[in-house]
């Protein structure tokens, strides 16, 4: 099994995560998406679309979240990604919220700064970040993790996300049910990993001109 | 079995295309129409079952879910599990998700971004960097069928629910498939046999019609 995989990036980070959580063996190829090395000939052959993750289990999957659940399937992994309908059905509804109205607005936030030398957080984006995290923290207020009281792929995936985000505002503001359930994450192998990837986040703001307010 | 509820709005995309698969699942739903232009998902009421205030939602006897391909597995995990609309093999499975994430995070955001600006800024004009962007996404679309009849393989799954709504918008807004998409416009008439296309197609047109009133010509 091979991972095409970029350390920077949350929904990579967080395939890597779930295999370690799987304890599958994988063979793991670093693509550096600022060298360019998602376009060229070879990699194109294997994802025409040049994006990352990849993984390739005798045939080419991509979008992070079906790797993961993937994953999970064929190995029938209970904890991590219930059969129980409605179990399954929230640890999907997180991940699809994870996609759809979390790690876009990051991605939104991050990806001009890298790729196009813009020098803040638009208060649109900011704004939609913000409700976005007052969504997950209200999840938390009643619960330890996303979709219960054990972890799933729904933490994983989160996780990435909000190491990002807490690297570029540099914490995670007042979110305090947000910081606990950070905190409470560190049971999951490929933790430590994780935030590993992510630091390449803190490095480029450390070394930036400008400063990204805090989320209050 | 219990009450089930759709909070829906006819001119969005995902909310058809729950709706699309609990008409096939011939599933007794009760509609509750959220208008989104009056800013009815910020209503306390609404959010009260869905913090988010996004559509649709689905209530199943008590249980609330939102998401709309999370409401798309469910309700084949529910009520058909192994069925070939969601099949239980991990492997076509994953075929399946590929393509249901690729709807959220490609191609349904690329249709929102050509109707947003104007039915939430009243932009009387449709970027032509929008709309290139949408005809490079049809094309990969055009790809996932080559050699197939349906997005995920031979069989009718979630992923073709999940994308039909999309592209009866693009058909609504005067895209012509036929010209350069042979496969994308053989399956577009195919789909029109899916029990509740007309109900979709009647949303699509809603939403054709109220961008021709703010944008004075057709989006295509």
């Amino acid at each position: 099994m091979k991972l095409y995989h970029t350390p920077g990036s949350p929904p990579s980070r967080s395939v890597l995560m779930t295999l370690r959580c799987l304890e599958i063996d994988v063979e793991i190829h670093e693509i550096d998406l600022r060298k360019g090395e998602n376009r060229t000939a070879d990699f194109l052959k294997i994802n025409p679309l040049g994006q990352i993750p990849v993984l390739d289990d005798g045939f080419i999957l991509t979008e992070s979240r079906a790797i993961m659940t993937y994953l999970a399937n064929s190995r029938k992994n209970e904890k991590l990604y219930p059969s129980d309908p409605r179990k399954r059905a929230i640890v999907d509804s997180r991940l699809y919220f994870d996609a759809t109205g979390l790690f876009v607005h990051i991605f939104a936030a991050l990806s001009p700064m890298f790729f196009k030398g813009t020098t803040e957080v638009t208060p649109e984006v900011r704004e939609k970040l913000k409700n976005a995290l007052k969504y997950l923290e209200g999840i938390l207020e009643k619960q330890k993790f996303f979709a219960g009281d054990e972890a799933t792929l729904a933490d994983i995936s989160i996780l990435s996300t909000v190491v990002q985000i807490k690297n570029t505002f540099g914490g995670l503001g007042n979110f305090s049910n947000l910081k606990a359930w950070f905190e409470r994450c560190n049971i999951l192998p490929g933790y430590d990993e994780n935030l590993v990837g992510a630091q390449m986040i803190k490095e480029f703001f450390e070394k930036a001109t400008f400063k990204i307010a805090p989320l209050e | 079995m219990g009450k089930v509820t759709l909070y829906f709005t006819a001119g969005s995309m995902p909310s058809r295309a729950c709706l699309l698969l609990l008409r096939t699942l011939n599933v007794d739903v009760e509609i509750k129409q959220v208008d989104l232009l009056e800013g009815e998902q910020h209503n306390e009421s609404f959010l009260k079952i869905n913090p988010v205030g996004k559509i649709p939602v689905l209530v199943d006897d008590g249980f609330t879910l939102s998401e709309s391909r999370a409401i798309l597995a469910y309700l084949v995990n529910s009520r058909k599990p192994g069925d070939k609309l969601y099949p239980t093999d991990a492997k076509k499975r994953a075929v399946i998700d590929q393509r249901l994430y690729y709807d959220a995070t490609v191609v349904f955001p690329a249709l929102v971004a050509i109707v947003r600006p104007s039915l939430y800024n009243k932009v009387t004009e449709v970027s032509q960097e929008s709309k290139n962007n949408l005809i490079k996404i049809l094309r990969i679309l055009e790809g996932y069928l080559k050699g197939h009849n349906y997005f995920a393989g031979d069989d009718l799954t979630i992923a073709d629910f999940s994308i039909l709504p999309n592209i009866t918008s693009v058909v609504e807004f005067g895209f012509d498939l036929s010209k350069e998409l042979p496969n994308l416009d053989k399956w577009y008439k195919k789909m029109q046999s899916v029990p509740g296309f007309d109900e979709n197609k009647a949303g699509a047109k809603l939403l054709a019609d109220i961008m021709t009133k703010i944008i004075g010509t057709s989006v295509f």
